[in-house]
């Protein structure tokens, strides 16, 4: 409506105005317009005006207007045809694409006019509706003055017919008249029927067009002679007076043009305010109805609250809705909520700066005084930023939450971390889980805070689902929090290099405590683990809810709910919500029906195996009697007891063998059944009351089991499954009592397998290294059979009876036996070994420790080798060793290299090399420096000190010992290598002596010489 | 007492004192006389050098302080065979001169090893 047209638009629109009044000036023609326009009945007319595209670009006559006077200008003041084209153009204005029609309409608006008795067409009429347009604009009041001027010249006819009112009434009144118009307008545009609005507005126009009409002489070239007049100047500066009307005389012709058009314009006469204000509100009646009628449908689908109740409904899940917003409301257990409160406070220091004793009372405050102290401390307290020491963060830099979901973890950290005076910023770990992800997050929550909001806050990080992050990112974490992370080191350099430390508490949320990448987090965390809500503190709250929820609902069968979904308060709601949904009441069936609590959740095998070794309770029977479903009984495989199909309540009703049976079925329906096995085998010997009978009978179930599993395994007949529930079956009735006995999780089953594997590893590297001989003889050397058939009487074998005493004085017997063990020793490759056990005590143990092999751990064998006697074997066993290879070595040196026989040769052929060795100094007739330097192989010289050299007549060469028994190092060796130096040859060395040579002096007398 | 002093017949040589700091010693410890020692050179320069098995030894040449003579103490036999004539004791004792050292070599440097073996073992 506002929309100016754009310059050249206008300037199109202007030219195209020109032209068309000068056509229509050549064209028109008043008696064809007139009957046309009888033709054209009033109903016509009037839709014509209601429809008539006077589109919202109206404003744009604003310039025409003027425009139009300059137009009709040259037909100076009175009427006639240049006044009608006046008229034309304005149509062609509104209507740029039909000018014809425009034209044709304008006619038809004329010839309404002429109908009413005048033959003229009315000159004025364009103008004043530019003048009701102008005010139409927002800004109608800067205009009004001077826009409102054109109105009073085009009714001034009157005023100089009739008017003898003074012309300051005049102008009161005409003001008012103007101001009752745009009254009107407005409050017609409060009503935004847009429609309506515009429909008015040409009514209006149209009907100020058809009452106007008459009023065509009151243009002046000259100042009027009588009546109030106002000037106006034309952009060519040409200078018009228009005469003014007198209120009385405006409404007078707008009741007549109101009679003449009947009832059909809107704007009627005086009560045409009140006719619109009622259809405004009869539209917004009818547009309430709609409303009312769409929200009524829409709660007819839903639930039938109150309007506000349920659009609110179904924005928001009843979890949500009833979600505990203090701590008083929490559900979860109260030592782990305080466990958690009170960590979070251990922070109060750090971020609020609060002193510990105010703290403490404020702990025993109540809730909402507390909440305030909270804020209270904040804003006032010293908001320590810089480094603080690490005395002022808690020890536990991380809380950690661990349990099954739908305990309320989420909800608690929420809540404690707004009650504690944090604004808690959740993010879940297992959607951001890449590092740089956690980084943002930590850093965020570590630095920022909320500036807008009605309070700020620090920050509390909460993690939720941390056990889905990877292992970087709890990495991440962990540095972190502990203070090693060094940011981001490879991008930022220098600037990042201080460690960036957390000074903002931060819960971690997790299902599973034990997943691998949790570990790091775990050491330096506070693992609190949820435990699971009391059930009837579960179901008092339901009830609760159920009341202000107006479902009905029984204790017994909320109970019942909080059963079967373990106590999950957010499935508990979704059954309600879903059960509420679509009555007002809460069965057993509904909760028993409902598939929560069973499709996804897997019984932990804890739980299967404290079933199997306890008898349940009558009480617990008789609430849940439906809670095990009787799917299991469908297996076409199974031959049950037919009746259970039948009335389970009412076998429940007593603890009769047939519920029991049942109930075990159903609850290791899907079990693994190894697992479930190897716990009943680990913890079945705990139970006291089993008999031996039972005992057997029960292993004779377990190795059906372990046969059934293995048949499975092997050819893949997954139908053997069907009957491995009632192995648990007999477990359960074998061994079950009332009595509560700790289920430890079975760890045999790993550590025998580790220990076997490491048996395997040992015998087998054992046999390789065997000398080849023997191992000729264990052909195949199968594990089990050297486990079995060799090693318990070899490891007899080579623990002889020894005198404890050297062996120097050692009988030939018992030397002939100990060189026999050292040879068996050998031809097995064992040996002993020097260890170092926990006590710091050294022992000697076997090499290959073929006693971890073959006897059972705890158990003493008969017979142990001193701690001497195994040192003594230990030593023998290696110089023997040494002997060996080294004959070895000689022997296949002496086949090969003559040459080198000499130098190798052991000390036995010492009078050789002397031999050898002197025959070697006079054999050099040239100076040192000019021989070649040769291998030379030096003598050992005789007397060795106090080397004990026996030779036995056997191959056995006792090493020389010192005092403390410990082998001296062969001389000869040392020797020979000396000798190695190739440069020494002459007999004579010199020998430096350090110092002055002057400063000793000896008298040597000639005698003496 | 007298004691005549009689340059050897083939006139009196001049020799060179050898000082060692240090000691000679043989491996096989045998009597090291008749034993040959080492070379001695000298350089260009006029620096003598001595090597005695893997050492050489670098010294250097200097005038003694006094003259060192070398004499053979010779006991005729008829000296021996005639004891108690007592007046004819000195008659008996004759020293030959056999040469005179006026200067002598000192080694008195550490002596430094020769390797020779190195090129050898690679």
């Amino acid at each position: 409506m506002d929309e100016f047209p754009d310059p050249e638009d206008e300037f199109e629109l202007l030219h195209a105005q020109e032209m068309e009044a000068m056509r229509e000036m050549e064209e028109f023609d008043v008696e064809e317009a007139s009957r046309q326009a009888a033709l054209i009945p009033p109903s016509f007319k009037r839709s014509l005006n209601f429809t008539s595209p006077t589109p919202p670009s109206r404003t744009t006559t604003s310039s025409p207007s003027s425009r139009t006077t300059t137009s009709s200008e040259p037909s100076n003041t009175t009427n006639g045809p240049p006044l009608s084209h006046t008229t034309t153009s304005q149509g062609t204005l509104l209507n740029d694409g039909g000018m014809s029609d425009n034209g044709v309409e304008r006619q038809t608006q004329l010839g309404g006019t002429v109908t009413g008795g005048r033959k003229r067409p009315p000159p004025e009429d364009d103008g004043f509706e530019e003048a009701l347009d102008i005010l139409d604009q927002d800004d109608f009041a800067t205009h009004r003055k001077k826009r409102s001027r054109p109105l009073v010249p085009m009714l001034g006819l009157s005023t100089l017919l009739g008017g003898q009112k003074s012309q300051d009434e005049q102008d009161e009144e005409d003001m008012l008249l103007i101001q009752r118009i745009t009254e009107l307008r407005n409050s017609l545009s409060k009503t935004e029927q847009h429609n309506i609005h515009h429909l008015d507005l040409q009514g209006i126009s149209t009907a100020l067009v058809n009452r106007v009409a008459p009023v065509a002489p009151h243009i002046h070239r000259h100042i009027p002679s009588s009546g109030d007049f106002q000037a106006v100047t034309t952009d060519t500066g040409r200078r018009f007076y228009l005469g003014r009307l007198e209120e009385d005389e405006w409404d007078a012709r707008v009741a007549a043009v109101g009679a003449r058009m009947g009832a059909s314009t809107h704007l009627a006469v005086g009560g045409s305010y009140l006719q619109l204000k009622a259809q405004v509100e009869r539209e917004q009646i009818r547009r309430d109805a709609q409303l009312a009628k769409r929200i009524r449908d829409e709660e007819d689908s839903g639930m039938e609250s109150g309007v506000e109740e349920e659009t609110e409904e179904r924005e928001s899940l009843w979890v949500e809705k009833f979600k505990p917003q203090h701590y008083l409301d929490l559900l979860s257990d109260e030592s782990t909520n305080r466990m958690v409160l009170h960590w979070l406070k251990l922070w109060d220091k750090l971020v609020f700066g609060v002193d510990k004793k105010p703290k403490k009372q404020e702990k025993k405050k109540k809730d909402f005084q507390k909440d305030k102290f909270n804020k209270f401390g904040k804003k006032f307290g010293p908001e320590v930023i810089e480094e603080l020491d690490d005395q002022n963060r808690p020890m536990q830099k991380v809380l950690l939450l661990a349990g099954p979901p739908g305990l309320g973890k989420t909800t608690l950290a929420h809540v404690l971390g707004r009650h504690a005076g944090y604004h808690t910023l959740e993010i879940n770990a297992s959607n951001d889980r890449s590092p740089e992800a956690f980084r943002t997050a930590l850093e965020t929550a570590a630095t920022m805070r909320s500036v807008l909001g009605p309070s700020p806050r620090p920050n509390c990080l909460v993690m939720d689902e941390i056990d889905g992050a990877p292992a970087p990112s709890i990495n991440l974490l962990v540095n972190m929090l502990t203070g090693k992370d060094m940011g981001r080191a490879t991008k930022k350099g220098s600037k990042k290099k201080e460690a960036t430390v957390l000074h903002r508490p931060v819960i971690c949320i997790c299902n599973d405590l034990y997943t691998p990448a949790l570990r790091p987090l775990r050491q330096i965390a506070l693992v609190v683990q949820f435990p699971p809500t009391h059930t009837a503190r579960l179901a008092q709250r339901l009830l609760e809810i159920t009341r202000k929820r107006d479902l009905r609902a029984d204790l017994s069968v909320l109970m019942a709910l909080c059963n079967k979904t373990e106590n999950d308060i957010r499935s508990c709601l979704s059954v309600l919500q879903f059960v509420r949904s679509s009555r007002r009441e809460v069965r057993l069936e509904d909760v028993m029906g409902a598939a929560v609590g069973q499709k996804d959740h897997q019984r932990s095998l804890f739980n299967m195996w404290s079933d199997i070794f306890s008898i349940p309770r009558q009480k617990k029977i008789r609430r849940n009697p439906l809670q095990e479903p009787l799917a299991d009984v469908s297996d076409g495989t199974l031959p049950p007891m037919p009746d259970l199909n039948g009335d389970l309540s009412k076998v429940g009703e007593d603890t009769a063998l047939s519920y029991r049976v049942q109930r075990i079925l159903s609850t290791t329906h899907h079990a693994p059944f190894d697992k479930l096995t190897q716990g009943w085998f680990h913890n079945y010997l705990n139970i006291k009351t089993a008999s031996l009978d039972n005992i057997s009978r029960g292993l004779d179930w377990a190795s059906f089991t372990d046969i059934q599993l293995a048949e499975v395994g092997h050819s893949q007949s997954w139908s053997l499954m069907a009957y491995l529930p009632y192995a648990c079956v007999s477990y359960h009735l074998l061994f079950a009592s009332h009595q509560w006995y700790k289920i430890q999780f079975p760890t045999q089953m790993n550590e025998i397998k580790q220990k076997q594997t490491k048996m395997e590893n040992l015998i087998t590297a054992m046999v390789n290294d065997m000398s080849p001989k023997t191992r000729a003889h264990l052909n195949p050397p199968s594990p089990s059979r050297m486990t079995c058939d060799l090693l318990p009487f070899l490891l007899h074998i080579i623990q002889p009876n020894l005198r404890p005493v050297n062996t120097q004085l050692y009988s030939k017997q018992e030397r002939a036996d100990l060189n026999a063990l050292i040879d068996t020793m050998l031809a097995y490759n064992l040996t002993y070994t020097q260890e170092r056990d926990q006590n710091g005590q050294y022992s000697f143990t076997l090499d290959p420790n073929i006693e971890e092999v073959v006897q059972f751990p705890n158990m003493k064998s008969e017979r142990q080798l001193s701690y001497p006697m195994r040192q003594l074997i230990s030593r023998e066993v290696e110089l023997e060793r040494v002997r060996r290879a080294e004959a070895r070595f000689t022997s296949t040196e002496n086949e090969t290299s003559t040459t080198s026989k000499d130098k190798r040769n052991p000390p036995s052929s010492k009078p050789q090399n002397e031999v050898a060795a002197t025959a070697n100094n006079p054999k050099s007739p040239l100076p040192n420096h000019l021989q070649k330097l040769q291998a030379k192989p030096f003598s050992k010289p005789g007397n060795v000190q106090g080397a004990v050299k026996k030779v036995v007549d056997g191959e056995i060469v006792q090493a020389p010992r010192d005092f403390f028994g410990r082998v001296i190092e062969n001389p000869v060796n040392h020797q020979v290598k000396s000798t190695n130096n190739e440069i020494v040859k002459s007999d004579i060395w010199f020998r430096f002596k350090e110092g002055y040579s002057n400063a000793v002096r000896r008298t040597i007398r000639m005698k003496d010489l | 007492m007298q004691i005549p002093i009689k340059i050897s017949n083939d006139g009196s040589e001049e020799w060179m004192m050898l000082e060692l700091q240090g000691d000679l010693e043989s491996r096989t410890q045998t009597k090291m006389s008749n034993k040959f020692i080492g070379d001695l050179h000298f350089t260009k320069q006029g620096v003598p050098v001595l090597i005695i098995g893997h050492h050489i030894l670098y010294g250097k040449v200097m005038d003694m302080d006094k003259p060192f003579v070398i004499m053979n103490k010779i006991q005729t036999d008829t000296c021996m065979e005639v004891p108690e004539s007592d007046t004819n004791e000195e008659l008996d004792v004759l020293y030959n001169i056999k040469a005179v050292v006026k200067k002598k070599l000192i080694f008195k440097n550490r002596p430094k090893p020769i390797i020779a073996s190195s090129v050898k073992n690679v």
